[in-house]
């Protein structure tokens, strides 16, 4: 009868307000819409949009990447402040960066060069300390499950060279961690937002091995087991052809995404992150517990998407129909 | 033992008073939360929310409400001793403010963290933002005028 556990109820409602920022759907057409790239940077910073929040502020720089580089920051910055040191609950979004990290590391050990670029910063562990642990053989000062799949890693490609199969690999040991991750947790969203990102991993890994004529034993290997696509069927239905995909995915709950990477591995994606963005909406309005919080860092993480998707598309002169159907579902 | 009536009438008093009472403070606790959390980021919705998170308040005083009258006539604070089984019905006619108090502090709290939800994302939604953790309010009403008849009716 009592409210148990952690309810977040003061950060779930800081949160709800902030909702109330996010881009909406007509604002990212007036985006779309917008004469030029400089047009869109003043548009968005009268939304505070790469200004650090500030509304009409001055933008942090007039390129994508560090405009949202500077919204990422933003929005964590913002959890930090309302989840304190709870702000750990929510490293399940981080490690996907983390084993970037660890495969940016592998390569970069075995060219025998160090790519600063080729690292991310915003993981749950410094990309210095991956670096160092996977250069110098020491991975036991990664977390065990990282350290396991990163010292494998490594030895495959020494041994025989095999980008493609070193990252297989670790993408599915990131995918493992993430669901085994979420598993852990009594969060609908954290659980939900695992699974769908699983799926979404197995179906483009599917689609690129029958692109590639990959055979059975890649597949096995390279594919995560997750809770709501048979893994054996995934890979017998991948086997035979593209049609016997969509036919295997139209019995499952992901059959619009078949009608989807027919038209291309983009419109697969948009469809994945649409799908899991339209899952989260339940949480507008949820005001107790980790989830609002979980759904808010993804609504974040889409608004960036479809930014950066719009800025790109604007400086490269993209006509307006071919960014507009890039662009992902908002949670506002 | 004499004060046997006494004793059992004073318990209802104290369950009605402390169940309603945790009630309420858990009630208000939760929605004060909320209440703060929207003041930090909109400073001017104090005044909805603080009315919000006062609701689940009432329950604490409809217990105390309970737990005075009792007292008022079971010789501690005026009437005469009671007998045990008198003691015993008093007891019977406190219980269910204490528990209704109880349960619907919690859930009426509950329900004006969602409401402060509500107000903090639309404003003008204020009215009706109010009406549904009102409506947990006719439980403890209906509890308080079943132990206030109750005790009343005791002779």
């Amino acid at each position: 009868m009592t409210v148990s556990g952690k309810q977040y109820i003061d950060a779930v409602t800081r949160i709800h307000i902030k909702e109330n920022d996010l881009l909406s759907k007509e604002f990212l057409e007036q985006l779309v819409q917008a004469e030029d790239y400089d047009a869109c940077l003043a548009m968005l910073a009268e939304k505070g949009w790469g200004c650090g929040g500030e509304r009409d502020g001055q933008l942090v720089s007039r390129d994508v990447k560090d405009i949202i580089k500077s919204e990422r920051d933003r929005a964590w910055d913002l959890m930090r402040e309302v989840l304190h040191e709870d702000i750990r609950k929510l490293d399940i979004f981080l490690i996907p960066i983390d084993y970037h990290n660890l495969k940016a590391a592998i390569k970069e050990t075995r060219l025998g060069h160090e790519y600063d670029d080729i690292y991310m910063d915003q993981g749950a562990f410094p990309a210095e300390m991956v670096r160092e642990a996977v250069q110098k053989k020491e991975f036991d000062k990664l977390p065990e499950r990282m350290a396991k799949v990163g010292e494998e890693a490594l030895g495959v490609f020494l041994r025989t060279g095999d980008a493609q199969l070193c990252d297989t690999m670790i993408d599915k040991a990131a995918i493992e961690e993430l669901v085994a991750t979420a598993d852990e947790t009594d969060s609908t969203a954290l659980k939900e937002y695992a699974e769908l990102t699983a799926v979404s991993a197995n179906i483009k890994t599917a689609l690129r091995a029958y692109k590639t004529g990959k055979n059975q034993e890649f597949l096995e290997n390279a594919l995560a087991e997750c809770k709501t696509l048979n893994k054996t069927a995934l890979i017998k239905a991948t086997l035979v052809g593209i049609d016997e995909l969509v036919d295997y995915l139209s019995g499952t709950a992901y059959g619009d995404g078949g009608a989807e990477f027919d038209k291309s591995m983009s419109a697969f994606e948009r469809w994945c992150d649409d799908l899991l963005i339209t899952r989260m909406k339940v949480q507008k309005w949820n005001p107790f517990g980790i989830d609002p919080l979980a759904a808010y860092v993804l609504a974040c993480e889409n608004e960036r998407k479809s930014v950066r998707i719009i800025l790109s598309g604007k400086k490269n002169g993209l006509p307006a129909e071919t960014i507009r159907e890039r662009i992902r579902e908002t949670y506002a | 033992m004499d004060n046997l009536g006494m004793v059992f009438g004073l318990t209802g008093a104290a369950i009605a008073a402390l169940f309603a009472g945790i009630g309420s403070a858990v009630g208000v606790g939760i929605a004060g939360q909320a209440a703060a959390g929207a003041t930090s980021e909109k400073p001017d919705l104090f005044g909805k929310v603080l009315v919000l998170q006062l609701l689940p308040g009432t329950q604490g005083i409809y217990g105390l409400l309970i737990a005075f009258i009792t007292l008022s006539r079971i010789g501690i604070m005026g009437g005469q001793a009671p007998t045990v089984g008198q003691g015993l019905l008093y007891l019977a006619a406190c219980l269910p403010m204490g528990f209704v108090g109880l349960g619907s502090g919690i859930h009426q709290g509950k329900a004006s963290v969602a409401s402060i939800n509500l107000v903090s994302k639309k404003e003008d939604q204020f009215g009706k933002a109010m009406i549904f953790p009102a409506m947990v309010e006719t439980y403890a009403i209906l509890a308080l005028l079943i132990s206030i008849l109750s005790i009343f009716g005791i002779k």
